[in-house]
């Protein structure tokens, strides 16, 4: 009987074990299927298995999210953070705009038209020419398809000149198309049947959307593709199973460090890297409502931050010195001071007195900030603990709250202070961004806030050409808003990357924007 | 009425109520599918940008017609595509199930048969080594997180000692541990109702008599008593294959096995309504087909007969 019942056992366990082995291999092929919109190279390479992640050549990439499909309307941002797709001009790690495919821009006096000179150097990754017509063809795609395009510039028209020149017409009339072009949304392309091909350095071979990508070196995209390895980002939704993979040696770059793994992995020896973030840490105060619409209060607040405490505990970072990351030209110049003692004076200039627990209070009513943030940037929680610490050492009750909608916590009205974080110059350009905050119909003016200089000075920014001019009256304005804080600026951070021996020498830039870069592994 | 034909109209009831709420309850979350998909790209929420989004994603129509759509869709097999990834989700499904039901299934199958072995043993010597062994096994499972297992295990054998790749290659070992975990897990409370079973059996006559005939206790209790504790143990397990959707999120996410549960998750976060409502819909077909199988199960080993 005992050796039934270890029969029994036996022929469950193998029944088990055989489950256990074809889980993920029964998974990858259906997995594998090709994705809508796939591009037909790839679609023809996902029926054969790909290389086995982390045991090649594979340079594996741990990160919370890939590509839902490589599809240009649906996933441009994703793609081009994979190294897939090229928008038609991009940053480089200094904030320039630069382009592979055009050489040289003139607006011609109509203020709407633009000819753009091109490279013709650049080829998609099935070896053909992206030229002029190409270039027309999707960017006109993008228009027609995609309305969030049509935001800046109204809907535009791309037409091939003649072999070298495209020209452009926009509905409104910009200054700088360039950024236009750098937009998200503007990645080139080219469709080939039901799926689309791109111009990057890496090619998607297999995707499985939502869990892992896995990307080949584009042999068209310049002379070292053969110098390039292949590259599977794999999506990790826990931090900790991340961190054990990497210390495992199965993965060789690890994103979304919080300051505590990045000492930890320091600390056993690991090379962990910080890079400007490109995003910006600042605080939205509720100028309309409640203790922050009073200025005073604002500029108490802002000077009892210790911005520079804040820094040591996320381990990297700089001060802000305005709305931008300090590699920007027109980053600003606002010299942030923490000055507790002054700060308090100002509260109590305010009528604010201390209460016998030290805390200041007005009328009997006491000095009581809602802070609040968002999970989604993990760093915001744990600044946001540290100024409401400091508030509270300085007499000011504070709450916190962490939310899910940040949005509709904005909606609400239900704050006095919102730590948020925001990547300020996506395309390069202050323009977009301080009039999302500080024009009167600025999106992200939640608060109402008006100034007669600023809208003066918006207004002249965009009609001036990029250069000194700009960035001078960008860093007027942002002066202006130093002043009247209904937002306060914060951190300038720079985020943490884990690094394996073999991508070493690797240094992401601009935040999650460019992941994966043509000189990975190079 | 006949039996079976009262079997399927609770089942269709169930169905079609399940259907109605599960539509209704996605859209009663706080943030729209549209509104997430501009915030994951950093865009204002724009009434612009949102009705363009919203009117992409199909939710623009009245909602009697996306019922309507998505009811009809449904039972000629089109279970509809994903609002975030244009993805088939009927596909989608299809390739997350290996993952979610190898670990599910094979751990629940494991672990039963483990568990009516243990508590065969345990059933037979009271404070025995395999009755103590269940005990701890139960206290275990109930005091210890299996999140916290999943750690030790990856961090002993893929970090330390870099035996098995748990995050890269074909994905054996991550399968495997899962498996061996919802096992382990569920071993305990099983076998002491085993056990319990057994005790009961145990002290009835027929088993008395048995014995005193000259058989052994082991003999009698396993060739002749095994049916009743099967049932229950049968049952017991029934609330476990609930789980086999959702039951193995812990493991997915320590592992990252890219199952049922991690999709859900997903698109819980991106407000994917469609993949949610279709999720639910396949948990109650599942569940459906776990009750009228066991109740075959149950009726081939005659035990609702007996007890009547």
């Amino acid at each position: 009987m005992k050796k039934k019942l270890a029969m029994i056992l036996a022929g469950v366990l193998a029944a088990g074990m055989l489950f256990a082995g074809c889980g993920r291999t029964g998974g990858n092929s259906a997995d594998e299927a090709p994705d809508q919109g796939s591009a037909p190279a790839a679609s023809a390479e996902t029926d054969s298995a790909p290389a086995a992640a982390g045991t090649g050549d594979s340079i594996v990439i741990g990160c919370s999210f890939v590509s839902a499909n490589t599809n240009p309307i649906d996933c441009p941002w994703e793609l081009t953070m994979q190294g897939v797709s090229e928008g038609v001009f991009m940053q480089n790690a200094e904030g320039e705009l630069v382009s592979r495919f055009v050489t040289d821009m003139e607006r011609e006096e109509d203020g709407l038209t633009w000819n753009l000179a091109l490279t013709n150097a650049v080829k998609f990754s099935d070896g053909s020419d992206c030229d002029a017509q190409a270039l027309a063809d999707c960017m006109n795609y993008i228009q027609a398809e995609n309305a969030i395009a049509n935001g800046t510039a109204g809907v535009c028209t791309f037409t091939a000149a003649d072999a070298d020149t495209l020209q452009v017409v926009t509905e409104r009339p910009i200054t700088t198309l360039d950024s236009l072009l750098c937009e998200w949304c503007n990645v080139v392309f080219k469709q080939v049947g039901d799926g689309f091909i791109y111009t990057g350095p890496y090619m998607v071979d297999s995707l499985d959307s939502g869990v892992s990508i896995h990307l080949v070196p584009n042999p068209y995209y310049d002379d070292r593709a053969e110098q390039r390895s292949d590259v599977t980002m794999i999506v990790f939704n826990d931090a900790a199973a991340q961190q054990q993979a990497f210390e495992g040696g199965e993965i060789d770059m690890m994103f979304g460090l919080s300051p505590e793994v990045a000492q930890i992995l320091r600390g056993e020896g690991f090379t962990v890297v910080d890079y400007d973030a490109g995003y910006q840490y600042f605080v939205i105060n509720n100028i309309a409502d409640g203790p922050m619409a009073d200025l005073a209060i604002r500029q108490a607040v802002s000077q009892i931050f210790d911005r520079e405490e804040m820094i040591t505990y996320l381990g990297a970072g700089r001060v802000a010195t305005g709305m931008f990351a300090q590699y920007y030209s027109f980053a600003g110049h606002v010299d942030e001071i923490t000055d507790v003692p002054a700060a308090q004076a100002a509260l109590e200039a305010a009528g604010y007195e201390r209460n016998a627990d030290g805390m200041y209070e007005k009328d009997g009513e006491p000095l009581t900030l809602k802070l609040v943030t968002y999970a989604g940037r993990p760093d915001l929680p744990l600044i946001m603990q540290m100024a409401s610490s400091e508030l509270t050492e300085a007499g000011v009750t504070c709450t916190t709250e962490v939310v899910d909608d940040i949005g509709a916590a904005i909606s609400s009205g239900e704050y006095d202070v919102i730590f948020y974080a925001h990547h300020t110059a996506p395309s390069g350009e202050p323009a977009a961004i301080l009039n999302m905050y500080y024009s009167d119909e600025g999106v992200q003016n939640f608060y109402g806030y008006h100034s007669d200089e600023i809208t003066d000075l918006l207004a002249q920014i965009g009609s001036v050409e990029p250069g000194p001019e700009r960035d001078a009256i960008a860093q007027q304005i942002q002066d202006i808003v130093a002043e009247d804080l209904p937002v306060t600026f914060l951190i300038d951070p720079q985020w943490h990357v884990a690094l394996s021996e073999r991508v070493a020498d690797y240094v992401p830039y601009c935040g999650d924007y460019y992941i994966v870069n043509a000189e990975l592994g190079l | 009425m006949n039996k079976a034909v009262r079997f399927i109209i609770k089942w269709l009831i169930v169905f079609f109520a399940a259907s109605i709420l599960i539509f209704l309850l996605v859209r009663m979350m706080p943030t729209t599918p549209a509104v997430k998909w501009l915030d994951t790209l950093h865009l204002p929420r724009t009434e612009a940008n949102i009705e363009w989004i919203t009117h992409r994603m199909g939710l623009d129509r009245p909602l009697a017609v996306q019922y309507g759509i998505w009811m009809r869709n449904f039972f000629r097999g089109d279970w509809g595509v994903s609002l975030v990834s244009g993805e088939d989700i009927r596909a989608r499904f299809f390739a997350k199930m290996p993952y979610s039901f190898s670990i599910g299934i094979s751990g629940i199958l494991i672990g039963s048969a483990a568990a009516f072995f243990l508590g065969f043993r345990a059933a037979l010597r009271r404070g025995g080594i395999c009755d103590k062994i269940t005990t701890v096994l139960t206290i275990f499972s109930q005091s210890v997180p299996m999140f916290i297992l999943s750690i030790i295990i990856i961090n002993a054998l893929g970090v330390r000692l870099r035996i098995a790749r748990f995050f890269t290659g074909d994905g054996k070992y991550a399968m495997l541990a899962a498996i061996l975990l919802t096992a382990f897990y569920s071993v305990g409370s099983l076998s002491r109702i085993v056990r319990q079973g057994f005790r009961e059996e145990m002290g009835k006559s027929y088993v008395k008599f048995a014995v005193s005939r000259g058989f052994s206790k082991e003999t009698v209790l396993f060739r002749h008593a095994y049916k009743p504790v099967l049932a229950g143990l049968i049952s017991a397990v029934i609330s476990h294959f609930a789980y086999v959707f959702g039951g193995s999120t812990v493991l997915e996410f320590a592992f990252t096995i890219p199952g049922l549960s991690t999709m859900l998750v997903s698109a819980m976060d991106s407000r994917d309504y469609n993949i949610l409502q279709v999720y639910i819909l396949v948990v109650v077909i599942w569940m459906f087909f776990v009750h009228l199988v066991l109740n075959l199960v149950l009726r081939a080993l005659n035990v609702r007969g007996q007890e009547s």
